[in-house]
């Protein structure tokens, strides 16, 4: 399971590092020190040094290194192999030697092909081709090696010796690519002779069909297409219809290799073929580029100049353009993991030749034999692949894997208290108030603003004064009627809730009013679009908000995204709530969503369950948590509570303990701690909350708390502190201050002040407006002088 | 009964995480008079009768309690009445109604009641039943007397009666409660009698004879509001017959007089007929007849939302002619008054004109009240955004007899407003320990001053920066001013001078890729400058706004470096700027002052939800010739949107909206220079949908084209749609030809479907050009 889970696939192995990383991953399982002591050094290099370089054989620097290393690797792998009989081993696990017998064969196979095709066995691509397939082997089937190198070169020599022909190999390869580049004159080139109707100036195929021909014992079928249009936003549709004829055509039987080709001589630096990658890409899936060859055409066409004057040299031009197109490649697959083998083809039919009347390219390299095997190769590998199930379970794509949660943020999300019980605990609070202080207080005789102003000052204040305490008493009388309404709602409701249901219903009459127009962001344009946003006022539970980004597009109103809101009462104690928002453009989506459940009963016990679904980037992050609440003593309620994040497939749990502890009516304690682990990394944390709440609290909100937070991930520990603070200064004025300091000596202050009576606080701004006038000055003076 | 208004208020939120519940304000239904003011009055003790409806009652039963005194003792008085001298002898039929309800209080159901202990199933005569006991009655049978028959549950005697089956009453409660039937004109005779039941409660059979009077043929309804009660002379019981006469012929004469003064209804026609239908069927006119009159006559007014509006008294009775004397609900004041915080009454802040001004005429002293009127000066006072707390309350008059006080309370909003909110950050200092980052905070201040003289004015502004004392290029600023009734408070037009002053930064559509180029480095264009304008409003929604524009714009890449020309990137992933520019002067900074005007038209309204009607919109823009290189221009657009209605539907509270066709156009035009960020755009939410914002171009002229048809599902709609947007080939005109240097089409199709959920549309819309699809959710509509 864990290989097919950590090795994705051969040929990805092949060209990335990630892959090598999965290797590593599974050497454990290997059980091998000295393999494992090993293996980095090879890795890296053969990571980073393109193999595929060295498959189309360019004289690439470091080319070498990966050569040697695998020989070594090779070596020793002999040297670890049991040197038991290759029967033998087949029967010891049935299941797993049928594959491995056909893996076999398949290696025995390709060296026939080899040899027939003259090239040696040591010839480069033929050694890795091996290799691969020898760990692929070993990787699946664990270290019961059967196959050996040796012993299947052996059979093949004998066997082609033998001059059987029952070599049952064919090549079915799809040809894609822009109108004119040579694609029929390619397939024409191969079967060296003429099978298709080319022509040089004007696209010669119209449709796409079949052409089988024999090459060097090797039955090859072309799938020939149309050429593509050259990527303009006019072709984008052709082109995406000649695609998706192709993708009918063999949608019956799939293409062992697809050959992209290209002009070399056509590629520069503003390459505009992006589009068509892209479609392809999106037609066939990005699997398709783990059976491409990239096929340069005229390659032996004049070289371009150099900076320095003179043709650059023909090397260096053929790797610029095969990065070049590389790179886009990667771009439309969005994975630059992918590497894409490359052949030089020249049709031309004064082409060069060598000694044995094959064409060669400038480098004096025969194309047409080059060209067979490294599409045999591919065949090879991909058929091993297919054969061992790695392509299973491999995604492409950007890797998303990188980015994880961090433990504390979850375990602070886990920690953190639920909006629903914050409405509760104030409910709870407006009950004990004392009695009504309000109806006991004499009348008063509101002044006019003239009598007013003929007080003296301290007469001023006094009368403020007044009627700013029996403005408290009011609202406390206010809220406390309010407070009695709803638990008189709920009792009542609870007696005869048939009846009640039945009259509600009455009530509630859908009466629709227009909204007064939503006021919208200033703008230099000649017009408010305000008349998007008229609607009805609907006794709909929803309540949708658009939100508002400030930086949006220029010449509109900024509106990306809805947030959402809705609170139900399911049934007497049963209360829901979703809280949302989201957006959905042409390509992102994004959604944050808090669900709620609580369910409470009138002593204060409570329990919840929610759902949070969230996206980052393009992973949806979920989390489910349950919490309970149980009031056991008058002044103490305790509660736990689970979470469950997933994110990826990755999970992350939590849990948390909590308490809670009033003393008097206005001091309340909260204690938490919890815990939250996933992916061998545990989070510990907790914090200590003192709230002590002013004498009118629930209508002036005056509040002050201390909280003492802790956490720790991996044995590093975070303490911090932080205090926050709500309270009048004065009659129309309220100040909240918040501290925060952590023992990693960060931290924020934030001040807000509000006032309704003390307006010239404003004038801070002016400040601002007069450093900022000044300092432009000071810039247009500079820049004139 | 009042009508509420806590404004509801739509607010955009800002941009990242879920806001906590505590922004949310409810949305409260406006509460309709309707649903409280019934026809008939609620006899039930349970029930809860609206302040108004009861108020309304009790001081028009203190009037009828005269009339009705004048009857002397029910069926005699109409029996001398039936002599030809029916004129003041209808006059109390309706007492029953006026009397204040005996509280026929339901006892406490805790209460014990006790058993008749008699055999079963016999009739007991209520003088029989023991006045100590607590009967159960389980059941109430009401006997025609007169027809021989019980009659149903759902007839309208039942309303008549307090007693519930069910309910446990003393024979006292029995007793009393056959007074008030028998008391209350609908009845010749009533008796009321019990049937013990096996299990010890009590049956009660009310057999009645109902009232009748001579047949009519004609019906004549007549508004009685604000007419002082006829006075009634105490008919002295040693009258001779000739004073009877004569008593009886002056009222008779008395009662000419008061129809005569009575002012004509409201009462249409059509409705007119209907009654005279329901005499001509009936023959004889009989209570129950007029009952159904009157509330035929009481269902029209309130259908018609004159919810003040009541049939009072039926006169002339034993004549022809049936005369229903209706109190319309007449509004002999209008006060505006303002409250404090406490709810006392005090002097405001708002001069009363501007209050008066929003006022429909309806509410006006004179007419009659009706709570279509309430709602819309609720509306429109709450629209002033001055008031936390709105309330229009028709209340009775005591001084003028059937006449309306329309009370319009208000709770000011607090005037001025001033809010500072400064962060400082904490970092590690040089020797580790904790120091401030910069002592000069960073933050945001907010003024507000609303309501400047009590005209409405308001100063609005806003400043925010990370560091107030030497403030960078984060400084965002906002200041508005608005200065409504520029003609005078007492002025009918109604202009409005707005003057603003603010900057933002937002990204440019001009500079997005076409199709597969996904990687277009962006510009922002920060604008900077002042507007001001005066708009003068016609009706709600059709307005005329002309102003002067003086901005600033500056071009900036993404690492905020000014920008003169357009990017692209590299495929080795470096950016080249040589895109088209960016700015007319070629710097990246251009100034610029031009003129800009705006007609709307717009009549749309909704129509059981949806929308119908038409909107055209033309804008302008002209520049003067001032400013970077001396812009002159004129750029032009001219939108048309029609929303067909494609089906008659009944208009109402939960009824389902009709199918409706949009159509829309839109042109936009531009003459002379050109910058870049003033291009038109193609494609986007608001051009053609399924394409991103200028996915298709940007060009000088554009022309969109746009159908959407609108099916009704349950209570929202579902729509699908097909829209094209063209550049006419004006996106080479354009500096640079951004359209072509990113490879977009220039113009594009699309088609899909959607829904609409409240203000939320989700969509799938089809990009034609491309063939491929994709989900959209947007806020709102887009027409």
């Amino acid at each position: 399971m864990l290989f097919t889970h950590r090795m994705k696939a051969i040929r990805d192995w092949i060209s990335s590092q990630s892959a090598s990383k999965s290797l590593l991953s599974s050497r454990p399982v290997l059980g091998n020190g000295t393999f494992v002591s090993e293996e980095p050094s090879t890795e890296d290099n053969d990571g980073q040094g393109s193999t595929i370089e060295g498959l189309s054989e360019q004289p690439v620097s470091d080319d070498i290194s990966p050569q040697t290393s695998i020989r070594n690797e090779e070596e020793r792998l002999s040297q670890l192999a049991p040197v038991d009989d290759f029967n033998l081993s087949r029967n010891a696990d049935d299941r797993r030697m049928d594959p491995l017998a056909k893996i076999e064969a398949l290696q025995i196979s390709f060296m026939r092909l080899v040899h027939r095709l003259g090239q040696s066995q040591e010839n480069l691509i033929v050694a890795q081709v091996l290799y691969r397939l020898h760990l692929a082997t070993l990787i699946r089937v664990g270290d019961r090696t059967s196959l050996r190198d040796d012993r299947a070169k052996a059979l093949a020599a004998e066997l082609e010796a033998d001059g059987r022909s029952d070599l049952n190999f064919s090549l079915r390869i799809l040809v894609l690519g822009k109108t004119g580049v040579g694609k029929s004159a390619t397939i024409n080139s191969i079967f060296d002779q003429l099978k298709v109707v080319t022509d040089a100036f004007q696209p010669a195929t119209n449709n796409i069909r079949e052409v089988v021909g024999t090459t060097k014992g090797i039955r090859v079928t072309f799938i020939d297409t149309p050429g593509l249009l050259p990527s303009s936003t006019r072709n984008a549709r052709k082109n995406q219809k000649i695609l998706h004829s192709v993708k009918r055509f063999i949608r019956k039987a799939s293409p062992d290799i697809v050959l992209y080709v290209e002009r070399l001589d056509f590629i520069n630096m503003g390459y505009s073929d992006f589009p068509i990658l892209k479609l392809i890409t999106d037609t066939f899936g990005s699997a398709i580029w783990f059976n491409t060859v990239l096929v340069m055409t005229h390659s032996s066409g004049a070289l371009p100049e150099g900076p320095n004057g003179y043709p650059v040299s023909y090397e260096s031009f053929v790797s610029q353009c095969t990065n070049l197109i590389q790179h886009y490649i990667h771009q439309a697959v969005s994975d630059s993991k992918i590497e894409v083998p490359v052949i030089m083809v020249e049709n031309h039919p004064q082409c060069k030749q060598n000694v044995s009347g094959e064409k060669v390219l400038p480098n004096g390299q025969a194309w047409r034999s080059q060209f067979l095997l490294v599409c045999i190769c591919m065949k090879v590998l991909g058929d091993a692949n297919t054969l061992l199930k790695f392509r299973d379970g491999f995604q492409m794509g950007p890797s998303g894997s990188s980015r994880l949660p961090s433990l504390p943020h979850l375990l602070s999300a886990l920690l953190r208290p639920r909006s629903t019980e914050k409405q509760e605990d104030e409910m709870d609070y407006s009950d004990t108030e004392d009695e009504d202080e309000y109806d006991q207080l004499p009348p008063i005789r509101i002044l006019s603003k003239v009598q007013f102003e003929k007080l003296t000052q301290t007469q001023k204040n006094d009368y403020l004064d007044e009627l700013d305490y029996r403005e408290t008493l009011y609202l406390k009388k206010q809220l406390k009627a309010a407070t009695q309404k709803k638990r008189n709602d709920m009792l009542s409701k609870d007696e005869n809730s048939v009846n009640d249901d039945n009259y509600d219903n009455h009530e509630v009459s859908p009466e629709a009013v227009q909204l007064p127009d939503i006021v919208i962001p200033p703008s230099f344009d000649s017009g408010w679009p305000v008349h998007r946003y008229r609607c009805l006022v609907t006794s709909d539970q929803w309540l949708a908000r658009p939100v508002l980004d400030p930086q949006g597009w220029d010449h509109d109103v900024g509106f990306d995204g809805i947030n959402l809101e809705t609170v139900v009462e399911v049934k007497r104690n049963l209360h829901a709530s979703v809280l949302g928002q989201l957006s959905k453009e042409k390509q992102d989506f994004s959604i944050q969503t808090e669900c709620n459940a609580i369910y409470e009963d009138l002593k204060g016990s409570s329990l919840s369950a929610g759902f949070d679904v969230q996206t980052s980037g393009r992973d949806l992050v979920c989390t489910a948590h349950g919490e309970t609440r149980l009031r056991n003593m008058k002044h103490n309620t305790t509660g736990c509570g689970i979470s469950v994040t997933s994110f990826g497939n990755k999970f992350f749990t939590g849990a948390k303990i909590e308490d809670t502890i009033t003393v008097g009516k206005r001091m309340k304690l909260v204690l938490n701690a919890g815990r939250m682990g996933g992916l061998g990394q545990v989070a510990y944390g907790g914090s200590f909350e003192t709230t002590l709440r002013g004498r009118d609290h629930p209508v002036r909100n005056d509040k002050i708390s201390l909280t003492m937070t802790l956490l720790s991930l991996d044995k590093e520990v975070v303490f911090g502190g932080n205090i926050l603070s709500d309270f009048r200064i004065g009659r129309g004025s309220k100040m909240s201050v918040n501290a925060n300091l952590n023992s990693r000596r960060m931290g924020q202050i934030c001040i807000k002040t509000s006032s309704s009576e003390h307006v010239e606080i404003g004038l801070i701004a002016v400040v601002s407006i007069i450093r900022t006038l000044f300092r432009r000055r000071v810039i247009e003076d500079t820049s004139i002088s | 009964m009042a009508l509420f208004y806590s404004p509801p208020v739509l607010t955009p939120t800002n941009h990242p995480s879920i806001h906590p519940a505590k922004n949310r304000r409810p949305l409260p239904p406006v509460q309709s008079l309707s649903s409280s003011n019934n026809s008939i009055p609620d006899t039930s003790p349970s029930s809860k009768t609206p302040p108004l409806a009861k108020t309304l009652a009790l001081s028009a039963a203190a009037a009828c309690a005269i009339v009705h005194s004048s009857f002397g003792g029910g069926g005699g008085g109409l029996g001398i009445g039936g002599g030809g001298n029916g004129g003041g002898g209808g006059g109390g039929f309706w007492s029953r109604f006026f009397h204040t309800q005996p509280a026929m209080a339901k006892e406490e159901e805790t209460n014990e009641w006790d058993p008749h202990g008699l055999p079963a199933n016999i009739v007991v005569q209520l003088s029989k039943l023991s006045g100590f006991k607590k009967y159960k009655i389980s059941d109430i049978v009401f006997f025609d007397q007169w027809r021989r028959t019980n009659i149903g549950t759902d007839d309208s005697f039942f309303e008549m009666v307090s007693l519930r089956p069910g309910g446990i009453y003393t024979k006292a409660h029995l007793l009393k409660e056959l007074e008030t039937l028998a008391s209350c004109g609908m009845f010749e005779k009533v008796d009321l009698q019990g049937k013990t039941k096996p299990d010890g409660t009590v049956g009660v059979t009310i057999g009645f004879t109902e009232s009748t009077w001579q047949s009519a043929d004609s019906f004549r309804c007549i508004n009685v509001g604000l007419i002082p009660q006829s006075k009634v002379i105490e008919m002295d019981p040693d009258m001779t017959d000739k004073e009877k006469m004569e008593y009886f012929r002056s009222q008779e004469k008395d009662y000419r007089r008061r129809i005569d003064k009575a002012r004509p209804c409201l009462l249409p026609m059509i409705v007119h007929r209907e009654i005279l239908q329901m005499l001509s069927d009936n023959g004889k006119v009989s209570a129950r007849l007029l009952q159904k009159i009157r509330d035929r006559v009481q269902k029209w007014y309130h259908d018609e939302g004159y919810a003040c509006a009541n049939v009072v008294n039926f006169g002339n009775l034993n004549t022809k002619e049936v005369v229903c004397e209706v109190v319309e609900g007449d509004i002999t004041e209008l006060v505006v008054q303002f409250q404090d915080k406490l709810g006392n009454v005090c002097e405001g802040n708002t001069q009363l004109p501007v209050v008066r001004r929003e006022l429909p005429n309806q509410l006006r002293q004179g007419s009659i009240f009706n709570i279509e009127a309430g709602k819309s000066a609720l509306r429109n006072i709450n629209s002033l955004a001055l008031f936390s707390n709105i309330e229009v309350n028709p209340r009775p008059d005591e001084k003028n007899e059937g006449g309306i006080i329309v009370e319009i309370k208000l709770k000011e909003l607090e005037q001025k407003n001033a809010e500072v909110s400064t962060e400082w950050s904490i970092v590690p200092g040089c020797n580790g320990r904790p120091t401030l980052a910069s002592i000069q905070p960073g933050g945001t201040v907010t003024i507000e001053h609303r309501n400047l003289k009590g005209l409405n004015r308001s100063l609005v502004g806003s400043i925010t920066t990370s560091n107030f004392i030497d403030p960078q290029d984060d400084l965002a600023f906002k200041f508005e001013y608005a200065h409504p009734y520029l003609d005078g408070v007492y002025d009918p037009r109604n202009r409005t001078f707005r003057a603003s002053c603010f900057n933002s930064r937002k990204l440019s559509p001009v500079f997005t890729g076409g199709p597969g180029v996904d990687e277009v480095p962006p510009i922002w264009v920060d604008r900077a400058g002042v507007k001001a304008n005066i708009s003068e409003n016609f009706t709600r929604q059709s307005k005329f706004t002309y102003g002067l524009v003086m901005e600033k714009i500056t071009t900036r890449d993404e690492s905020s470096h000014i920008a003169q020309n357009g990017q692209r990137q590299l495929p080795s992933g470096g950016i080249i700027a040589d895109g088209p520019p960016t700015t007319l002067s070629g710097t990246g900074i251009d100034h610029m002052v031009f003129a800009q005007a705006n007609i709307t038209r717009d009549n749309t309204k909704f129509v059981n939800g949806t929308m119908v009607g038409q909107r055209n919109v033309f804008q302008l823009d002209q520049g003067l010739g001032i400013g970077s290189k001396f812009p002159i221009f004129n750029r032009h657009q001219l939108t048309l949107t029609r929303f067909i209605q494609l089906k008659e539907v009944e208009e109402g509270a939960g009824k389902p909206p009709p199918p409706v066709l949009v159509l829309h156009g839109h042109y936009g035009g531009c003459v002379g220079d050109l910058p870049s960020y003033d291009a038109f755009t193609l494609g986007g939410p608001y051009s053609v949908r399924g394409y991103n914002m200028g996915e298709l171009g940007a060009c000088r002229n554009l022309v969109e084209l746009a159908a959407e048809l609108r099916i009704p599902v349950k209570n929202t709609h579902v729509y699908a749609f097909a829209e094209h947007g063209n550049d006419l080939g004006s996106s080479k005109d354009v500096k640079g030809n951004p359209t072509e240097f990113y490879r977009r089409m220039g113009h594009g199709t699309s088609y899909g479907a959607g829904v609409k959920l409240g203000l939320v549309r989700a969509e799938y819309a089809v990009d034609h050009n491309s063939g491929t699809g994709a989900v959209f959710l947007r806020f709102g509509e887009r027409f």
